[in-house]
C-alpha cells in the first residue's frame, strides 16, 4: 500500500471544476460493498460501546459518586473504585485488541482478495 | 464555583507541567543539582548524537515529514506514548492523587479512551487517504485551496497553543528542577527544539520520543517498584499508610466531586476523547509507519504502554501520600510541601532513591517537555510548508527542495516565537490554554476530519464554515467561562456558567458543518459529493492506481 495518487485524482487535484467524474468500478463490486458495510458497522459498535462505558462510569462519579466509594471486602481499605478504575485501562486496551485482531485477520484478507482481483 | 476551579487547575496539570508554583518558592531547596544537570546534559548530548544520525537520512520532505515511513508499528507506538505522556503525566497526576486521592485517576482514564476512538473512526482512513498532514485527508476530495488553508489554520492555532503552555511548563519546571534563570531555560528549550526539527526531521523527533517514553515508563516502574516494595507488594497496606496519612483519610478512596457538575464533566469528556483526535502532532504520527496495518498495531502497542503507564503513576501516587506527605524533609518549616504538590513524584524519587535517582527523574521530566515540543514544531511547520506554501499557494508546483527549505524556515519563526510567547507568558494566569487547546481540536479539526471520511454531503463550504464556527465558540466561550472571565479578567461573574466549552462548541460545529454543506448547491459542492464514492474506495483499500 504505498502512497500513489490515483491518476484521475492527480489530474484533480488543482484542476478543473467541470470535469466529468468517472466512478470507481468497484463500488459496484459486491464484495466491496460487504466489506464496508462490515467493517463500518464493526467500527461504530465498538465506538458506542467505549463511549457508553465511559460516560457512564463519567456520570457515576458524578450523580453517585458513594456507589465507587464502598470498600470491596469489610475492613480493608481498597474500595471498588480501584478495581473499576484499573479495570478501565484493561476494559480500553481490550477493545483495541479485539478491533486489532480482526482488521488484521477479517478485513485485511478481504482488502487484499478485492485489490488482486481488481488489478488482474 | 470554588470547587470547579480546583478541578480545572488540577486538569490543566495533567496536560502540561502548569502552574500552581506562582505562590511557591522559585527553586527546589537543593538549588543547583549536579547529578540532575548532569544526566540532562547526558540526554541532551544523546539527543542531539541521533539528530546528526538523523540529519544524514534525512533528504526529501517524505523524509522529513514521515521519517520515509519507515517507523515501524512498534517503534511508532513508543513514540506515540511519548508524544501522549509528558512530564504533566508523571508530575500532574501524581500530585492530583497526592491532594485527592482517587480523583487522579479519573483524568487517566479520560486520557486512554481517547485512543480506541482514534483507532476506530480515524487512523485507518488517515494512513490510506493522506500523506504527511491531516488536511491531505480532508482535501481528497473537496476543494485543495480552501480546505487545506482552514485545516493547516486551525492546526497552527493549536501548535501554537500547546507550544505557549509547554514552554512555560518547560520554563517554571526546569527552573525548580535544576536552578536556571526562567528565561535562560526558555531559550535552552527553544533553541534545542529548533535543532531537532531543522536537521533531524520526523525521524529524530520519533527517535527522542522512543527514548523518553522508555526512560518516563522505567522510572515510573522503579518508583512502584520501590514504594509497593515497602508495603510488602500489597496495595491494601499502602492505602492503608495513605488513609493515616492523608487529611482527608478514608475519602482518598473514593471519587471526591473533583467531576461534580455533569455538563461540565461531559464537556471535558468530550474534549479529552474527541480532542485527542484533532491534535495534528499526534495525527502525523500514522504516516511515519509503512501501512495500514502498522498503524494499525501501534496504536495497540501505545494503548497498552500508556495504560501501564498511568497504572504505575496512581500507585505512585499513592506512594506520595504515604511516604513523602509525612516526611518533614520535603516540606517547607510552615509545612507545606517544596516546590508545590507538583513536586511531590520528584520528591518520592529521592525518598526511594535516593541523589543518584532524582538526579534521573528530574532528567527524563524534562526529556518529555523537549520531546513534545519537538514534536508540536514539526506538525506546526509541516502544516505551513506543506499545506500552506505547497498546496494553497503553489497550488502543487512546489518542488521538494523548495518545501523542505520552507518548512526549515517556519521551524526557525516558530522556535523564536515559541520563545518570544514563553517569556511574555511568564507571569500570565495561562492555566485555560490547555482544555482551550483540546477543545478547538475536538470542535474543528475532529468534527471535519470525521464527516469527510463518513459523511457523503459533505462540502467544502460547510467544512470551512462549520468549522471555523466551532473553533470561534470554543475560543469565546473559554474567555466567557470562569477561568478567564473571573479569575483571568477579574470579572465578577462568568457570562458561561460552565468550565469547558466543547460540549457546546461540538454541536454548534457539527450543525454547522450539517446545515452549511446540505444548502450548499454549487457546481463544487454536487462534484465533492460525486467524488465520495472514489474516496470510499481509496479510503477502505489504499490507494492504487486506476487502469
Amino acid at each position: 500500500m504505498e502512497h500513489t495518487v490515483p491518476a484521475y485524482q492527480a489530474a484533480s487535484r488543482h484542476g478543473a471544476t467541470d470535469r466529468p467524474i468517472t466512478t470507481n468500478p468497484l463500488l459496484d463490486d459486491p464484495r466491496f460493498q460487504a466489506l464496508v458495510r462490515s467493517r463500518r458497522t464493526f467500527s461504530w459498535t465498538l465506538t458506542v460501546i467505549m463511549l457508553a462505558v465511559y460516560f457512564a462510569f463519567i456520570l457515576t462519579l458524578a450523580f453517585e459518586p458513594a456507589l465507587l466509594g464502598r470498600p470491596v471486602t469489610q475492613g480493608y481499605p481498597t474500595t471498588w473504585g480501584i478495581p473499576i478504575g484499573f479495570g478501565m485501562f484493561v476494559f480500553t486496551f481490550a477493545l483495541v485488541a479485539l478491533y486489532v485482531v480482526r482488521a488484521n485477520t477479517t478485513y485485511d484478507r478481504a482488502v487484499s482478495e478485492i485489490r488482486n482481483g481488481d488489478l488482474q | 464555583m470554588r470547587r470547579l476551579s480546583a478541578s480545572f487547575i488540577s486538569f490543566s496539570l495533567l496536560l502540561t507541567a502548569l502552574p500552581a508554583w506562582a505562590a511557591s518558592p522559585p527553586t527546589l531547596s537543593r538549588g543547583h543539582n549536579p547529578i540532575a544537570i548532569g544526566m540532562f546534559l547526558l540526554f541532551v548530548a544523546s539527543t542531539l548524537f541521533i539528530t546528526r544520525w538523523a540529519a544524514r537520512k534525512n533528504n526529501s520532505v517524505a523524509d522529513h515529514y514521515a521519517a520515509g515511513g519507515k517507523i515501524t508499528a512498534f517503534q511508532n507506538g513508543w513514540a506515540i506514548a511519548g508524544d501522549y505522556m509528558s512530564a504533566a503525566s508523571l508530575l500532574g497526576i501524581s500530585a492530583l492523587v497526592f491532594t485527592s486521592g482517587y480523583d487522579g485517576l479519573i483524568y487517566s482514564i479520560g486520557f486512554l479512551a481517547s485512543w480506541p476512538i482514534i483507532l476506530f473512526l480515524i487512523a485507518e482512513p488517515l494512513r490510506n487517504l493522506g500523506r504527511y498532514t491531516l488536511a491531505d485527508l480532508v482535501s481528497h476530495r473537496l476543494q485543495q485551496r480552501p480546505i487545506r488553508a482552514f485545516a493547516a489554520s486551525s492546526s497552527i492555532v493549536i501548535v501554537l497553543l500547546y507550544l505557549v503552555s509547554q514552554m512555560v511548563g518547560a520554563g517554571k519546571l526546569v527552573e525548580l528542577l535544576f536552578g536556571f534563570n526562567y528565561t535562560v531555560a526558555v531559550v535552552i528549550v527553544g533553541v534545542l527544539m529548533v535543532v531537532y526539527v531543522f536537521f533531524g526531521g520526523m525521524l529524530a523527533t520519533t527517535w527522542i520520543q522512543i527514548i523518553k517514553a522508555a526512560l518516563l515508563l522505567a522510572g515510573s516502574a522503579f518508583m512502584a517498584f520501590m514504594v509497593l516494595e515497602r508495603f510488602g507488594f500489597s496495595l491494601n497496606a499502602l492505602f492503608s499508610q495513605a488513609i493515616l496519612a492523608h487529611p482527608k483519610h478514608l475519602a482518598i478512596m473514593s471519587p471526591g466531586g473533583l467531576v461534580s457538575d455533569p455538563v461540565s464533566a461531559v464537556s471535558l469528556g468530550l474534549a479529552l476523547i474527541f480532542g485527542t483526535a484533532g491534535l495534528p502532532h499526534i495525527l502525523m504520527r500514522f504516516f511515519t509507519v509503512g501501512n495500514v496495518k502498522a498503524a494499525r498495531k501501534s496504536i495497540l502497542y501505545a494503548t497498552g504502554i500508556v495504560g501501564v503507564g498511568y497504572a504505575l503513576i496512581i500507585i505512585i501516587g499513592f506512594g506520595t501520600i504515604a511516604l513523602v506527605a509525612t516526611d518533614a524533609r520535603y516540606h517547607t518549616s510552615s509545612g507545606a510541601v517544596i516546590g508545590g504538590a507538583n513536586m511531590v513524584a520528584i520528591h518520592l524519587a529521592h525518598a526511594v532513591g535516593g541523589n543518584i535517582f532524582l538526579g534521573f527523574i528530574c532528567a527524563v521530566a524534562f526529556s518529555t517537555i523537549l520531546a513534545v515540543v519537538a514534536g508540536l514544531t514539526l506538525a506546526g511547520s509541516s502544516a505551513i510548508s506543506h499545506d500552506l506554501f505547497a498546496n494553497v499557494m503553489r497550488r502543487g508546483t512546489a518542488s521538494d527542495h523548495e518545501e523542505m527549505r520552507v518548512s526549515r524556515a517556519t521551524t526557525l519563526v516558530l522556535g523564536v516565537l515559541a520563545i518570544l510567547l514563553g517569556i511574555a507568558f511568564e507571569k500570565q494566569n495561562i492555566a485555560f490554554i490547555v482544555s482551550l487547546t483540546f477543545s478547538i481540536a475536538a470542535s474543528s479539526n475532529f468534527p471535519v476530519i470525521l464527516l469527510s471520511i463518513y459523511w457523503r454531503g459533505l462540502t467544502t463550504r460547510g467544512a470551512v464554515i462549520g468549522g471555523s464556527l466551532g473553533l470561534a465558540t470554543a475560543v469565546v466561550l473559554t474567555i466567557l467561562s470562569p477561568t478567564v472571565w473571573v479569575q483571568v479578567l477579574g470579572h465578577a461573574h462568568a457570562i458561561y456558567p460552565y468550565e469547558y466549552p466543547a460540549l457546546f462548541s461540538m454541536i454548534v460545529a457539527f450543525a454547522g458543518i450539517f446545515f452549511f454543506s446540505v444548502t450548499d448547491r454549487s457546481t463544487h459542492a454536487l462534484q465533492e459529493r460525486a467524488l465520495y464514492g472514489n474516496q470510499l474506495v481509496d479510503c477502505e483499500l489504499g490507494m492504487m492506481k486506476q487502469g
